[in-house]
């Protein structure tokens, strides 16, 4: 009985494991579901897009994109597990981006609040290029989300309002739950 | 002879011995769920001959407890035996009969469950409809045919190919995939962030890289898998990073066709489609605490014509076609429901043990009864 069991136990993870199956699919179903945002790395949170603004899908690294009618700013939602590398390497990163020098102290970073919960928005104006950067940075639940805008000056400039708005609205829900539990 | 053999295995003895180490195995399996998680447990206590416990600070791996197959099946053959070698029929052991027949049949069900039963999950947002449910651990490798303007052509790889790394052939496809990296569960990382250039990665962006970890040890962080693939033919060679963890499949185009790559949870296709039209999660009024889950599905088959409306919640999951709909888990603010899909041919089995066993029992001590009170009317 026990040398059966494990035989077609065997057998059964054998042949499952390496067959190669085809089939086929109705057109409709397959394209209809909208995939969810990457949940899987991270729950993502709530926000408002602002007027004006339209939010693409997920892409590659991005959680998500946002599209500025008439204006050519580009804006991402990116996201990282942990720290991703640290508040501090991830600002200069962006400073050094717009050419500007880095900071040696998190201390100089300025923390304010978003729904009762810490986060840091800075504005960065390249000094040498005519560019710009409007950046917030969340750390919930062990991990990082980049809220991050960028184009020529007088872009950035027209749009920090709106983008404001966006990173204020950003709300963390709690993390995935299951029904199990109890 | 044979019944030579049988007799070491009917011993009452053996059954004390396999019940007391049933105890241990229940209590233990039970408490390193908190560590391996629920699959991971029933795998190393349940669906094992023996439990190994790796000697600490080595990498020796020792039995300490016999596992769920063989104390199953070592409970069997004890019954099985001590029915084969003492069996004499008589009216008044009839109840035994039933009962004993029914614990066999438990123990067969729990064999043909772990043999055939399949668990998958369906994940439904609000107003979303699926006709598929996904796999807890198993991935696949899917290039889909899209160029028939009726229906996709799919082709799946299971993980065990693209693990082995040979050059993966079939009828169905106009050309030949090398997998040239694969990690079996991956993360997304800042490129500097990377401790040793020695670590296999690979490039995901301008800053971020794919690296291996550790693999899952709970189903609710399942592994996300990352692969380097290569679509080859005589022609060209393109190049495909793919992750489930960033959900990037691709497209790209042979001999003017265009097909899909992806990397994903394998997928378990039905014939009829259910959609999630509502999720509604209970609390008790000024708590935190669940009160009830609910998710209100419609069901709709096209071969059937079929159309209906179900409620699943705790302790009432739909059944249908052979498959039942659990109540699992939810998501995203309560709007995403978490289905647990279970096909289980011998699902009945239990239900007929349990009713045999309740059966044997009455039959049994009814005789008793009888017996007693015949004597206490004669003394």
């Amino acid at each position: 009985m026990k040398k059966l069991a494990l035989l077609l136990a065997v057998c059964l993870a054998g042949c499952e494991d390496r067959e190669i199956k085809t089939y086929s699919i109705a057109k409709e179903m397959e394209s209809a579901p909208q995939l969810p945002a990457p949940a899987s790395i991270g729950m993502k949170p709530n926000w408002k897009t602002p007027a004006g603004w339209k939010e693409l899908p997920p892409s590659g690294m991005r959680a998500a994109s946002f599209t500025v009618e008439n204006s050519k700013v580009d804006v991402s939602v990116v996201t990282f597990p942990g720290t991703a590398g640290g508040l501090l390497s991830n600002l200069n990163r962006w400073r050094g981006q717009m050419g500007l020098p880095a900071l040696s102290a998190e201390s100089d970073v300025v923390t304010t609040s978003v729904n009762g919960q810490p986060v840091q928005i800075v504005e960065l104006t390249s000094t040498t290029e005519d560019k710009a950067m409007l950046g917030a940075i969340y750390l919930r639940d062990d991990q990082s989300w980049f809220l991050k805008l960028t184009g020529d000056k007088a872009s950035v400039a027209a749009q920090k309002a709106s983008f404001e708005a966006l990173a204020n609205s950003f709300e963390f829900q709690s993390n995935h739950k299951s029904t199990n539990d109890g | 002879m044979v019944r030579k053999i049988l007799l070491p295995f009917t011993s009452l003895k053996l059954t004390i011995v396999c019940f007391a180490f049933a105890m241990l195995l229940v209590f233990f399996g039970t408490i390193e769920q908190v560590h391996l998680g629920i699959y991971g447990a029933q795998k190393k206590y349940f669906d094992s001959f023996f439990v190994f416990w790796t000697i600490p600070g080595t990498i020796r791996h020792i039995p300490v407890l016999p596992g769920g197959y063989l104390l199953g099946g070592v409970t069997l053959l004890n019954l099985l035996a001590a029915q084969a070698v003492r069996f004499k029929f008589s009216w008044k052991k009839s109840g035994i009969y039933f009962l004993h027949l029914g614990v066999i049949l438990l123990l067969l069900g729990q064999l043909f469950t772990s043999l055939f039963a399949k668990e998958a999950q369906m994940r439904l947002d609000e107003g979303q409809t699926k006709n598929y449910s996904e796999s807890f651990t198993e991935k696949e490798l899917v290039l889909t045919d899209t160029s028939d303007s009726k229906s996709d052509h799919v082709v799946s790889i299971p993980e065990g190919l693209l693990t082995s790394r040979a050059p993966i052939t079939h009828p169905s496809l106009p050309f030949r995939v090398e997998v040239s990296q694969y990690f079996r569960n991956s993360t997304a990382v800042a490129k500097d962030q990377v401790s040793s250039p020695n670590i296999p990665r690979l490039e995901v962006g301008p800053m971020a890289v794919l690296v291996p970890i550790a693999l899952a040890t709970t189903s609710e962080q399942p592994n996300m898998p990352s692969a380097e693939v290569k679509i080859i033919t005589p022609e060209q060679t393109q190049t495909f990073i793919l992750s489930e963890r960033l959900r990037s499949p691709k497209t790209f185009t042979v001999d003017g066709k265009t097909w899909h790559i992806d990397l994903r949870a394998r997928r378990f296709y039905k014939p009829f489609s259910i959609k999630l039209n509502d999720f509604t999660h209970k609390i008790y009024a000024g708590t935190d605490i669940p009160k009830d889950f609910s998710s209100r599905v419609s069901i709709s088959d096209p071969a059937t014509g079929e159309k209906r409306d179900a409620l699943i919640y705790m302790n009432h999951p739909l059944r249908y076609e052979g498959n039942t709909y659990y109540q699992l888990a939810f998501d995203n603010n309560d709007t995403t429901s978490i289905l647990q899909v279970v096909r289980n041919p011998s699902w009945l089995l239990p239900y007929i043990a349990c009713t045999l066993v309740g059966l044997g029992l009455l039959v049994q001590f009814s005789i008793h009864l009888v017996n007693f009170s015949r004597k206490r009317r004669t003394a």
